[in-house]
């Protein structure tokens, strides 16, 4: 990946290894992504993919090496700063993660409640499309 | 606020079942524990009018006379723990005994001499306490010139070792209650939390605040307590009014009995504590699955 310019760096990560029991599924991964960079990572499946990004949002948060986002040290990060990090994420997860007893605009606005933000905002931005 | 109130109300719509038998587990169990209290308040009532708040006669010996008064006093008053003190003296006894008989005096007029002892009236303090009140008779009672020292021994001292008992069981009932209400409002909580374990869960990866989580199991553990306390006060209410006539009519020709509802500064702390109840059961649940 890209590793010129650090200033730009979004998201860094240092010999980033992760087990599940005896097995490896990250093996010192190493890489660096710039602010605006459009990112694939492709594999097989088993590759390590949904593990890379669980830990970038820390739902998975036990694995060896170092993990920066926008100059935040995963391994240090604090639980009250831990809901202030995902916050910034924008994330489709690939089991979706919708609430089946809720309607589409309760699911929706979800995120914007978590979030703190007002009704009158969350009823804006929900029903914009 | 209203977001969190309006989650918690979703939720007790969405679990009735469970919410209302944890809200009836709480009001039987505030029910309980009111009967108890409604009991010790009525029953401490009784006993300070029957025994006049704590009233006793201190009788003397033939050789007392008024001089010794002021001494005899200072030795009484030194003992501690009484309220008031007065003197009653032989003729002044005979006088209130004329009065008090009113139209069968003319068997008094044979009297050759005043038969009545001089007396001290006093009060004592923590009459409730039947040991303290036997330790400051003896006391009392070791002095020369006192004679004798009534104060409703018989039936004080029985009354007041069942209802000491009866505070004992009432106690040991009220923690279990307590408990059993504890322990029902907390899994509740669990099972109302297990429900929407995927609604935390996704609140979670978006960024929810642990507050921002745990507000609505509070507030309806909250609310449960809430409803319980009044509930059970209202049951409790219902029944003082259907069996307190009945009783009070059916013992008024034996007993004196003035049987009164909760006080308002008992009703609201029993209101607090249900709801305290209730967040509490809410508090351990949540301990548990966020640790």
């Amino acid at each position: 990946m890209n590793d010129k310019n650090n200033k730009n760096s979004i998201i860094r990560l240092f010999n980033v290894s992760k087990r599940f029991g005896g097995k490896l599924a990250l093996k010192n991964i190493t890489l660096d992504i710039q602010q605006g960079e459009f990112i694939f990572i492709s594999g097989p499946s088993g590759a390590g993919k949904s593990t890379l990004l669980k830990i970038l949002y820390l739902a998975d948060n036990i694995f060896e090496g170092q993990v920066l986002i926008d100059g935040m040290n995963l391994s240090r990060i604090s639980s009250s700063k831990l809901p202030v990090l995902r916050r910034r994420f924008g994330i489709v997860f690939q089991d979706f993660k919708l609430i089946p007893t809720r309607t589409v605009y309760e699911n929706i606005a979800l995120v914007l409640e978590a979030a703190g933000k007002k009704t009158s905002f969350i009823k804006k931005k929900s029903c914009r499309y | 606020m209203t977001h969190f109130l309006k989650r918690a109300l979703a939720d007790i719509r969405s679990n009735k079942f469970l919410n209302l038998i944890t809200i009836i587990t709480i009001s039987l169990s505030i029910l309980v524990v009111s009967v108890f209290l409604l009991f010790f308040e009525n029953a401490g009532r009784v006993i300070e009018s029957w025994n006049q708040g704590g009233r006793a006669m201190i009788y003397l010996k033939e050789e007392f006379n008024a001089d010794m008064l002021p001494q005899l006093k200072a030795k009484i008053n030194s003992l501690g723990d009484i309220d008031a003190m007065v003197y009653i003296s032989k003729a002044k006894a005979l006088d209130t005994l004329k009065k008090n008989m009113a139209s069968q005096t003319t068997f008094l007029k044979t009297l050759k001499e005043n038969p009545l002892p001089d007396a001290l009236e006093i009060k004592i303090r923590s009459y409730n306490n039947f040991q303290e009140v036997q330790t400051l008779v003896q006391n009392i009672k070791a002095i020369d010139i006192v004679d004798d020292i009534e104060y409703g021994q018989g039936w004080l001292g029985k009354f007041l070792k069942i209802f000491n008992l009866f505070k004992i069981t009432g106690y040991a009932m009220c923690g279990f209650f307590f408990l059993m209400a504890l322990f029902i409002t907390a899994n509740t909580v669990r099972l109302a939390f297990y429900s929407r374990k995927l609604e935390v869960e996704i609140m979670r990866l978006v960024g929810a605040t642990e507050t921002f989580i745990k507000a609505p199991f509070y507030i309806e553990g909250l609310i449960q307590g809430f409803l319980g306390g009044i509930l059970g006060l209202g049951a409790l209410l219902i029944t003082y009014m259907m069996v307190s006539s009945g009783i009070t009519q059916s013992l008024a020709s034996y007993v004196y009995l003035d049987i009164q509802f909760l006080s308002v500064k008992m009703v609201m702390f029993i209101i607090f504590s249900s709801t305290f109840l209730g967040w509490f059961g809410c508090y351990l649940s949540l301990k548990q699955i966020f640790k």
